[in-house]
């Protein structure tokens, strides 16, 4: 048996029990809900199965190189301190899934405590699109462990990165939930202008900034096939390998109008005098055309990605790109900003779900007061949790680096989301600004999530310490 | 406080007042938080000439960034000035509501009037037929709350009063953090003022006395430890791919007047040597040379063995004279694996030739049998080792502020301060009335279940008393 298997059925489980919930909701049957229940109980204790061969496969590697390396046999309590010292969550592959197994748990735990299956079809979502995630980055192969993560440390620091991070994602997801149902505090008017102006910013920050409109152009990774593997092309510079960067054909300009039309949609939503809930009239039309250009968009990268597979490039640049053509486009040129777009993407359909049906919707949804106490149990975990994220940190790189803090980017994504779930908690404690204001801050704190746990491995940010895994 | 009449005094107060607003706790944290992300994207390692160009396109531009020290953000004086400025508030929050929590945690009031019982959120009413069964029902729910020691019971004329509260120390959960936050803040300003996180590359066999740091403004400084360190030796073990499997260096500390050993350690990454307060880690390596260096274990027949590295045609000199020479490498030598071509001079000239192999360390000692064994252990290469070096001072006191921060953190989100009133009234019928009610200052969502559990509580007492039909009597006046 190998690891994958495990992560396959797991995520076949996770597949189905999505459907049951969807039925659940649909139909109101307890018993769809207890299957999906026990299906998700099974796919998980599959993924954690998957974890533990995984671990065990890397202590198997890990044995032979240190052997190889040193010429001695391993023995007794030697070889059990290199047989385990390689936990499988110790680069990105790895962290997916381990972010998507976190997730899980914590809307495990929140089912048996509060009942919200409908947070559990984005839960699942969310940990679906992780593994997904996983299963494309293109370094999934155990290689030994850089001495920098040789320590007992790693363990405590990343469990609790990874409970906090996915308790703050469910945290997210209830937020949302509790800014649709709470709908004499928040018109879905106000919450379709809400996501339209967190899509325009994502797409400002996915187009990397200005260079979006400055170059006209969103451009992704060069990859050549090899066997069932794709590989970045790129070239040397000053001794760095460089990924090759090329424009997707028509979806610069696109985005360019989705982003404009993101934010005329916002302002117009938010400054319309209706009083109706759901968007009428002009507001429709602010509300549908972003929402129509962001699917054409995210539409054509897909298109692109799966139909440019013989891509040309300028003579003097081709001789110096490695390794040689045929070159392409393919779903790992830009998984990442594709899944976060397929988020950005996702709440959009489903407040346009909520704009079409709002009464359903809302019936089918538990109480406000229920999501918000489920946000803020969640986020006050992630802020606990993350506060132990940031002093076994400070210990660790204490005792491996000889400085407790270094503003290294990673450690400052850390706290940027530990400061961020501290106004979450003083908004609430101290203003009493419960509700709205504070989903809105719960909701920001999954973008954040994202920028700094994940934003660092993958490059958006200057290179610092915790560089180890990259796409 | 009385209100203020010179102008002095009003200034002191709107002062005060704005330190210790909550608006300006959000406000710093949202530049603090600017400021991070600014760190984040802007690249940080890189000194201020490195990023110049850049920015020098515009007067304006380059002002800008100078100004706001945007090369080291972290250090830069606004961001040290608004760190000071959340440490004000915490401070002054902390003295403007901390004493007045404390009295109100100390002397609770354990009478209601009236109206605040009848206002209160989460209630009993419940009616109930006998004293004692009233004093029962509220000895099971002051019970059920767990609360330590007796319930508070006081009686006029006519009704009788409980009082009971718990985990009231939680309320103080909040000024711990801060407190912690504060230790936290004030060791790492001592540790930037006098700790030293600098770098030392020291070659193979070299010794260094400078520790290159960044100082202020970002400048390079130069820092005098006041003794010497030196390598030893390097050892780089690989995976068969070349990836760094493990380094590690062979430090020894020497005094840096009368040049004698003080101390000596192997360190490697994740264990370094500590001396005087500072902290020498194993952080990275560079090679320092291409050549190829021949690492040969050589001693008498049967005794004890030394190892010499040497380059081809260098030669290793025993006791009695006799040299030792590496002067041919075979890569592969029959397909043996690697070996060595060894010269071997007596002290009176004679010459001799003789092969040694990697994979084979037996073969001189056992199947040669010469007057001295000669191992060969590999190849080596001249490394310079990468120390990075660290001081800080204050850290105890960080490490206090973790601890504390902790601690605080499971009073304020774990322990909820929870006060429970109770009264038990004669009706006009000859039944009691009995009314529980109850504050929490976190938690409100589980002391709302807490209240619904008394109430089914309340209910399933009275129908095992099998007297009279429940009737609550409701809210009176709410």
């Amino acid at each position: 048996m190998h690891s994958t298997t495990f992560y396959n059925a797991c995520a076949m489980g996770y597949f189905l029990a999505l459907f049951m919930l969807i039925a659940n909701l649909a139909g109101r049957k307890e018993l769809w809900r207890k299957s999906a229940t026990i299906t998700i109980a099974l796919s998980f204790l599959a993924q954690t199965v998957g974890m533990i061969f995984r671990w065990q496969e890397a202590g198997l590697v890990e044995v032979a190189a240190t052997e190889r390396a040193t010429g001695l046999t391993l023995t007794g309590w030697t070889y059990f301190v290199v047989y385990t010292q390689h936990p499988p969550w110790s680069n990105l592959y790895e962290i997916m899934v381990f972010m998507s197994w976190g997730v899980v748990l914590v809307y495990m735990v929140s089912e048996v405590k509060w009942r919200i299956p409908v947070a559990g079809i984005f839960a699942l979502l969310l940990s679906l699109m992780s593994l997904g995630l996983a299963s494309l980055t293109t370094d999934t192969d155990i290689k030994p462990l850089v001495p920098a993560l040789q320590s007992w440390w790693i363990h405590v620091h990343v469990i609790s990165a990874s409970v906090a991070y996915s308790a703050g994602t469910v945290g997210a997801v209830t937020s949302l939930l509790y800014l649709v149902a709470a709908k004499d505090k928040l018109s879905l008017r106000g919450l379709g202008a809400g996501t339209l102006a967190v899509s325009a910013f994502l797409i400002f920050i996915l187009g990397r900034g200005l260079e979006l409109f400055t170059t006209g152009q969103y451009r992704i990774k060069l990859l050549r096939e090899m066997g069932d593997e794709m590989i970045p092309v790129g070239r040397m510079v000053q001794d760095k390998f460089a990924a090759y960067y090329l424009a997707s054909p028509y979806v610069g300009p696109l985005l360019i109008a989705t982003f404009i039309a993101c934010i005329v949609g916002a302002v117009v939503l938010w400054k319309s005098k209706t009083e109706s809930d759901v968007p009428h009239g002009q507001s429709f039309w602010a509300w549908a055309a972003p929402f129509g250009l962001m699917s054409t968009t995210i539409g054509l990268m897909i298109y692109n990605n799966l139909s440019s597979t013989n891509i040309q490039v300028a003579d003097d640049v081709a001789s110096q790109l490695m390794p040689p053509g045929p070159w392409r486009f393919a779903m790992e040129s830009n998984q990442w900003d594709m899944s976060l777009f397929g988020i950005v993407w996702g709440a959009q359909a489903f407040v346009s779900l909520c704009m079409l049906a709002p009464a359903t919707t809302r019936r089918l949804l538990p109480s406000d007061e229920k999501l918000d106490r489920v946000s803020y149990y969640t986020i006050m975990i992630a802020f606990a949790l993350v506060a132990v994220v940031l002093v076994t940190g400070a210990l660790w790189a204490h005792y491996a680096w000889g400085r407790y803090w270094a503003w290294d980017p990673k450690e400052t994504g850390a706290l940027v989301i530990w400061i961020n779930y501290a106004i979450y908690l003083h908004m609430r404690m101290a203003y009493g600004w419960v509700g709205v204001p504070s989903a809105v801050v719960g909701i920001l704190g999954f973008f954040i999530i994202i920028a700094g746990f994940l934003g660092v491995n993958l490059g958006w940010f200057a290179e610092g310490l915790h560089s180890y895994g990259s796409a | 406080m009385a209100k203020a009449t010179t102008p002095f005094g009003q200034f002191y107060e709107r002062t005060w007042r704005f330190f210790c607003s909550l608006r300006l706790t959000i406000f710093t944290l949202i530049i603090l938080l600017s400021g991070c992300l600014v760190g984040m994207f802007h690249d940080q390692t890189l000194t201020y000439e490195e990023h110049r160009n850049q920015w020098a396109t515009a007067a304006w531009k380059l002002y800008l960034y100078t100004f706001l020290e945007l090369n080291d953000v972290f250090h830069s004086w606004w961001f040290g000035f608004f760190v000071l400025v959340l440490a004000l508030n915490l401070i002054a929050c902390s003295i403007e509501r901390l004493p007045k929590i404390w009295i109100d945690v100390h002397n609770p009031q354990m009478r209601l009037p009236d109206p605040r019982f009848h206002a209160m959120k989460h209630h009993v009413h419940l009616q109930v037929p006998t004293k004692e069964a009233g004093l029962a029902l509220m000895g099971k729910y002051f019970n059920n709350a767990k609360a330590l020691g007796a319930p508070f019971v006081n009686a006029d004329a006519k009704n009788l009063y409980f009082f009971r509260e718990k985990q009231r120390y939680g309320r103080v959960g909040v000024y711990v953090i801060h407190v912690a936050l504060l230790l936290i803040m004030f060791g790492s300003i001592l540790t930037t003022n006098f700790g030293i996180d600098g770098m030392m590359m020291i070659p193979e066999g070299d010794g260094r006395r400078f520790v290159q740091s960044r100082g202020p403004g970002g400048l390079s400084a130069s820092h005098d430890l006041g003794f010497r360190v030196q390598c030893n030796d390097f050892r780089l073990k690989t995976f068969t791919d070349g990836a760094p499997l493990d380094f590690e260096s062979d430090l020894v500390i020497f005094d840096g007047r009368t040049n004698r050993p003080l101390m000596q350690k192997t360190i490697e990454v994740n264990d370094p040597l500590e001396y005087q307060g500072y902290t020498f880690y194993q952080a990275s390596y560079a090679p320092r040379s291409g050549e190829q260096l021949i690492k040969l274990n050589l001693g008498p027949h049967g005794g004890e063995r030394l190892t010499y590295t040497l380059s081809v045609g260098e030669s290793a000199v025993m006791a009695d004279g006799t040299q030792f020479t590496p002067v041919e490498v075979m890569e592969n030598y029959g397909g043996l694996g690697p070996a060595v071509r060894v010269q071997k001079v007596t002290s009176d000239g004679k010459a001799t030739h003789f092969n040694v192999f990697r994979y084979y360390p037996d073969f001189d000692p056992q199947v040669r049998r010469g007057q001295y064994d000669v191992l060969f252990l590999g190849f080596d290469r001249l490394y310079a080792t990468g120390i990075s070096v660290g001081k800080v001072p204050f850290y105890p006191i960080v490490l206090l502020g973790f601890v504390i921060m902790f601690l605080g953190m499971y009073m304020a989100f774990f322990m909820n301060h929870r006060r429970y009133w109770g009264r038990l009234m004669p009706l006009d019928n000859g039944d009691w009335e009995l009314a529980l009610v109850g504050i929490a200052k976190r938690h409100p969502y589980q002391f709302e279940d807490e209240f619904k559990k008394f109430n089914k509580m309340g209910a399933d007492y009275l129908g095992q008393l099998q007297s009279k039909p429940l009737t609550p009597t409701g809210v009176q006046n709410a």
